[in-house]
């Protein structure tokens, strides 16, 4: 290995190796890190992982509740109650695809200053939750659904490039601010806040308008257009919408993410080292 | 022979405004991500905690890393490491490097021991492979009995070293780094970690140890680096590093004063030689002055370790009567020092007829011994004094 002040970018066909091999290299890690937070996560708890899917189920039950007592009027085509489940469950989704890999940095964050390990194992971790979380979430959601009306649909079979980019895009925001959520923790506060403006913004409990398109903030919200088409597709619509453009985008953003996080380590922990 | 480390004219920035710090942590990130290069000037409150050194290590070495607090030991092992960049020269390293840094990084305390095992002994850089195999030896060494399968938070700290030194010591890398963790433990687990650091040496583990401790100096270490305020003042052997080492730290205990009017002051003190070995003759010439020459003066001297502190004093009155002169030049023999391989001062104070009578103290005078070597395994003296010794039966 050679240490020196040269960005490891200019020599970016190394880099992107580097990236590969320290991926392969840290899968043993991260299946431990993954392991060891999951097991500790739950342990001093008795509800255990029923936690993974509770926050999207009672926001679902809010608004199933407030629209039941003629308290809000959504005006859905259709059950309202597997909308909005279908439509929380997509959000915690994107939601987790941000928040998680900011956790497990925060709860590995003494490690990486201590030891070098490779840090991609950070992101196969971050993953690996993500995904345990979101199949939590999907056995609930099934063993609900049908009672709700939920019924096959062809176009059902795109759901997972939905969520697949729903991931991606929101890993890719997590991995962009990573560097700075470390070093200043405005990011975390200003985030929360943020998410649950754009949650409230976003057409997740009510349907989307006509006019969404000139709503400047929604289109902002890369991830909106992705939940409504994936949700369209779940409860049956035919339209592809503008996954395709979308899925790439996020594939793309989601390396620059990762590029970001790989060169941002050695200078995060020199600056909160110790 | 190929150095498996190879250090060239690094240096490292440091800044001391948390605030600025980190505001230039997210221009380093930024220079980075547009493919450009760190500068190496310095930017508003920042300063080198490591100004240009250059060192090589070779398969087998074992280099004692000495220096004061803040001297840059940490910063240049976390560089070697590879967990900080340098900001100028660079660093090569050949081969795996296992840091026994933070014993147990990465510990759950939810876990039991058997468990963070695995998930340490991964960290580290042990593949799944490595682990299956030498999880019972770890146990083994680390010898926790029935602890073992508890959860970790109810260690004592001690536990939890050995615990991770019991894993560390088993990752077998081509490049060790110790950073001050040899001082805990009891006694035979301690042998046992040397024991564990002899055997990896022997197979050809270069190990770099940071400790402030002299005995575990010099139980591992062939050669010395000593770093003063981020520069490589000395790379030499350990007998002349840690001695220098040893009469700095000394130095740095010892504090000149006067009185002020003191009507009698040390003009100069002067060592025949600095560099001693044990039973020398040490002798050094004083020149004082005063400016009443009827006030008989007396001297004392300290002999100083840094390890123990005082170790002895003599004082002039026992010989000679200084009186009648406004200058005198005295000299000071101790034949046959009894002091042991390590680094020493004296300090003269010069005092009236009185108990009150107390004008001035010297500088002090670092001297070191530098051998013949001393056996801090318990095969033959060792530690300050040389103490006469026989044995019957």
């Amino acid at each position: 290995m050679l240490y020196s002040p040269v960005s490891p970018l200019k020599n970016f066909p190394l880099f992107v190796k580097s990236l590969i091999i320290d991926t392969y290299k840290s899968r043993h890690l991260a299946w431990r890190l993954f392991t060891r937070d999951l097991s500790a996560q739950y342990r001093q708890s008795i509800f255990g992982y029923i936690w993974a899917f509770i926050p999207p189920l009672v926001t679902a039950l809010t608004f199933i509740y407030l629209e039941h007592k003629k308290i809000i009027a959504p005006n859905i085509a259709g059950s309202y109650p597997l909308y909005v489940l279908t439509g929380t469950l997509l959000w915690q989704t994107f939601i987790d695809a941000i928040t998680i890999p900011l956790k497990v940095m925060h709860t590995n964050k003494t490690l990486l200053t201590k030891v070098n390990v490779k840090k991609e194992a950070i992101i196969l971790a971050a993953s690996g939750e993500i995904a345990f979380s979101l199949i939590l979430k999907l056995v609930v959601f099934l063993a609900i659904a049908p009672f709700l009306g939920l019924a096959t649909a062809p176009m059902q079979l795109l759901v997972p490039l939905g969520l697949g980019t729903l991931i991606a895009l929101g890993f890719s925001i997590s991995l962009c601010l990573l560097p700075l959520s470390v070093l200043y923790t405005d990011i975390q506060r200003g985030l929360t806040i943020l998410l649950n403006f754009a949650f409230l913004l976003a057409p997740i409990t009510y349907a989307p308008s006509a006019t969404q398109s000139s709503n400047i903030l929604n289109s902002l919200n890369l991830s909106v257009p992705v939940i409504v088409s994936t949700r369209d597709w779940i409860l049956g619509s035919t339209t592809l919408g503008p996954i395709v453009p979308l899925a790439i985008g996020s594939m793309l953003l989601f390396f620059i993410g990762w590029t970001i996080f790989k060169v941002s380590i050695p200078h995060l922990i020199s600056r909160i080292g110790n | 022979m190929e150095p498996i480390i190879e250090v060239s004219n690094v240096s490292k920035k440091y800044c001391l405004n948390l605030k600025k710090s980190l505001w230039y942590g997210v221009q380093d990130i930024a220079t980075h991500c547009l493919g450009k290069t760190i500068k190496s000037n310095l930017r508003k409150a920042e300063f080198f905690a490591l100004n240009d050194v250059s060192f090589k290590v070779y398969p087998g070495d074992c280099i004692g890393l000495m220096g004061g607090n803040g001297a840059g030991k940490s910063t240049l092992l976390k560089m070697i490491n590879g967990l900080i960049l340098p900001d100028k020269g660079t660093i090569k390293v050949t081969g795996k490097v296992g840091g026994l840094i933070e014993l147990g990084a990465g510990f759950n305390g939810l876990l039991t021991g058997r468990e963070n095992i695995a998930i340490n002994a991964a960290i580290i850089g042990m593949t799944s492979g490595e682990v299956k195999a030498k999880t019972q030896q770890i146990i083994e060494f680390a010898d926790l009995g029935h602890y073992i399968d508890s959860p970790v938070q109810s260690y004592s700290s001690g536990m939890r070293i050995r615990l991770g030194f019991a894993i560390a010591a088993h990752l077998n890398p081509n490049i060790l780094l110790i950073d001050e963790v040899l001082a805990v433990g009891d006694t035979a687990f301690r042998m046992r970690c040397f024991e564990r650091l002899k055997q990896l040496q022997k197979a050809g583990t270069a190990i770099v140890l940071v400790s402030h401790n002299p005995i575990d100096l010099e139980r591992m270490c062939n050669r010395s680096l000593l770093l003063t305020k981020g520069k490589l003042e000395l790379d030499t052997d350990l007998a002349t590093g840690l001695s220098t080492y040893e009469s700095l730290l000394a130095t740095s205990m010892v504090n000149a004063t006067t009185t002020p009017d003191a009507p009698a002051s040390f003009d100069k003190i002067q060592l025949k030689s600095n560099s001693l070995n044990t039973f020398d003759a040490l002798s050094a010439t004083l020149t004082i002055s005063t400016t009443d020459p009827q006030l008989p003066l007396r001297v004392l001297v300290n002999v100083i370790s840094p390890n123990t502190g005082v170790l002895g004093s003599v004082t002039s009155n026992a010989n000679v009567v200084l009186q009648g002169q406004t200058q005198y030049n005295v000299t000071l023999t101790l034949p046959n020092l009894p002091l042991q391989f390590g680094g020493y001062v004296l300090q003269f104070w010069l005092y009236g007829p009185n108990l009150t009578n107390y004008y001035a103290s010297s500088q002090p005078i670092p001297f070191k011994i530098v051998g013949p070597k001393t056996d801090s395994f318990g095969f033959g003296p060792s530690h300050t004094v040389y103490f006469h010794n026989t044995w019957t039966k």
